[in-house]
C-alpha cells in the first residue's frame, strides 16, 4: 500500500470526524431555538445545516491555527493524524451516547496529542502551544459567555419585564431565528475549519503540500459539506440536554444566550482562537439562566457536562495513544490504517444492526 | 523542525472579551427594545390610538433597522481576520 492511499483513509477519516462533529454540535446551534418553539426541529437543523455549510467557506484563520503548534512538524506523519482523529471520534460517540455536550475541537486535539506522544514522546508536543490557542480559550470562553448572557438576559428582562407575555414570547420566538443563524454561521467558521486545518496537516505531512501553502479548495468544499450533512442528521440526545435539562428556557433566555454565543464566537474565530462552541453555548445557557435565578440552573447536570469537558483532552489522547500504538505495531504505512478502519466500521455496523434487532436504531435521536 | 506557533497574544485575548461583551449585550438589547416597542405598537393599534402606534412603530423600525445593521457589520468586522 503506497502513502497516498493512506493519505485518502486519513481524509475519509477526518470527514468521518467533521460528520460526527457536526451530528455532535448540531445541539449548539439549534437545541434552544427548538426547546423555545422558536423553529420546528427539521427546519431549524435544515437551517443550521445551510449555515454551516455558508460559515465554512467566510474565514480560514481558525484552520491556520489548529494546522499548526499544537504538536511538532517532525512526528506528524498520516498515521499520527489518522490515529488522532480516531481517538476524536471515539469521545464524540461516547459523549454523543451519553448525551453530554463536549468539545469536539478539544477531542480532535486531544487525539493528536495522545497519537503524538506515542509517536514522539513528551517533546513531540508543543505544549505552549496548547496553553495558548486551547487552554486559556477553553477556560475564558465559557465564563465570558456566561457573563455576556447573564448581563444580556438582565437587560433584555428589564426592558421588556412590564409588558404582555404573549407578544414577548413571539417577538424572541422571531429573534432566535436570526440569532441561531448567525450562531450556526459562526459554528460553520469556527468548526468546519477544525478539519479543514487536520486535512491539511495530514497533505503536509504526506508530502503533497507545503505548510505554506493555501487550503485547497477541495479542502474547503469537502468539509462543508460533511460538517453540514452531520448538522442536519442531528444528536438528538444532546439537544435534549442543552435545551431542558440545562435550564427550562424562555425565549428571550434562548435569544439572549444564541446571541452572547454568537459575539464570542465570531470575535474569537476574528483573532484566530480555535474555539469550542459547546463550551461556549453551554456557558451563555448557563448564563441566561442564572442571571433569571440561581437555582433555575440545573447545576447537577452543568457539573456532569463540566466533567466531559476536563476528560475529554485526556480520554481522546489515551484512545488516539492506543490507535497509534495499534497502527505502528501492523504497519504506519502500510496496512495498520486500513486494518483499524476496518475493524471499527465492523464494530460500528455490528453496534447498529444489534440495535436495529432489539427494535431501537442507533440514530441521533437514538 | 518545529512549525510556528499561531500566537495568541493577551492583546487579542483581551480584545476578544471586550468584543463579545459589547456586542453580545448591544444586540440583546437592541431587540429587546424592537420586542418592547413592537408589543406597544401592536397595543397602540388595538386600543385604536393612532398616533402612539406610528410613534411606537417609528421607534421598533429604527430599532430593527440599527439591531439588523449591527448584525451585519458585526458579521463583516469579525470575519475580517486578522
Amino acid at each position: 500500500m503506497n502513502n497516498d492511499a493512506v493519505l485518502w483513509i486519513v481524509v475519509a477519516t477526518a470527514l468521518a470526524f467533521d460528520f460526527t462533529n457536526g451530528f455532535h454540535d448540531t445541539a449548539n446551534a439549534v437545541a434552544t431555538s427548538i426547546s423555545t418553539r422558536a423553529m420546528p426541529p427539521r427546519v431549524a437543523v435544515a437551517l443550521a445545516a445551510a449555515l454551516n455549510f455558508v460559515g465554512a467557506f467566510l474565514s480560514l484563520a481558525v484552520a491556520a491555527t489548529v494546522a499548526k503548534g499544537i504538536v511538532e512538524s517532525g512526528v506528524v506523519t498520516p498515521a499520527v493524524v489518522f490515529a488522532g482523529l480516531i481517538g476524536a471520534i471515539a469521545w464524540n460517540l461516547a459523549t454523543w451516547y451519553f448525551g453530554l455536550p463536549s468539545s469536539s475541537s478539544h477531542a480532535l486535539i486531544g487525539g493528536l496529542i495522545g497519537a503524538a506522544l506515542v509517536a514522539g514522546g513528551w517533546d513531540a508536543v508543543q505544549w505552549d502551544g496548547v496553553m495558548e490557542t486551547v487552554v486559556a480559550p477553553a477556560l475564558v470562553a465559557p465564563v465570558l459567555a456566561l457573563v455576556v448572557a447573564g448581563l444580556g438576559i438582565l437587560i433584555a428582562y428589564r426592558i421588556v419585564g412590564h409588558q404582555r407575555p404573549g407578544p414577548v414570547a413571539r417577538g424572541f420566538r422571531l429573534g432566535q431565528i436570526v440569532s441561531g443563524s448567525l450562531f450556526s454561521l459562526s459554528h460553520g467558521t469556527n468548526d468546519a475549519q477544525k478539519t479543514m486545518g487536520i486535512i491539511f496537516l495530514a497533505l503536509v505531512a504526506n508530502g503533497n503540500a507545503q505548510a505554506s501553502d493555501d487550503v485547497p479548495t477541495w479542502v474547503i468544499l469537502s468539509a462543508a459539506s460533511a460538517i453540514a450533512l452531520g448538522t442536519y442528521v442531528g444528536g438528538w440526545r444532546i439537544i435534549k440536554t442543552m435545551g431542558t435539562r440545562i435550564i427550562k428556557m424562555d425565549p428571550a433566555q434562548g435569544f439572549a444566550a444564541q446571541a452572547a454565543g454568537s459575539a464570542v464566537i465570531l470575535s474569537a474565530s476574528h483573532v484566530g482562537f480555535p474555539l469550542s462552541t459547546t463550551h461556549v453555548i453551554s456557558g451563555a445557557i448557563m448564563g441566561a439562566g442564572a442571571a433569571k435565578r440561581l437555582s433555575a440552573v440545573r447545576w447537577g447536570v452543568a457539573g456532569n457536562i463540566v466533567i466531559a469537558w476536563v476528560l475529554t483532552l485526556p480520554a481522546a489522547a489515551a484512545v488516539g495513544g492506543l490507535t497509534y500504538a495499534i497502527v505502528r505495531l501492523l504497519g504506519e504505512t502500510g496496512a495498520g490504517p486500513l486494518v483499524v478502519s476496518v475493524a471499527l466500521l465492523v464494530a460500528l455496523a455490528v453496534a447498529f444492526a444489534r440495535r436495529m434487532a432489539t427494535g431501537r436504531t442507533l440514530t441521533a435521536e437514538g | 523542525m518545529p512549525v510556528p506557533v499561531a500566537q495568541i497574544s493577551a492583546h487579542d485575548l483581551l480584545e476578544v472579551v471586550v468584543v463579545s461583551l459589547l456586542a453580545g449585550v448591544a444586540i440583546t438589547t437592541l431587540f429587546a427594545l424592537v420586542v418592547r416597542w413592537g408589543a406597544r405598537t401592536t397595543e397602540a393599534h388595538y386600543a385604536g390610538n393612532s398616533v402612539a402606534r406610528i410613534a411606537y412603530g417609528a421607534l421598533t423600525t429604527v430599532a430593527f433597522v440599527v439591531f439588523a445593521a449591527g448584525v451585519v457589520v458585526g458579521v463583516q468586522v469579525m470575519l475580517s481576520s486578522k
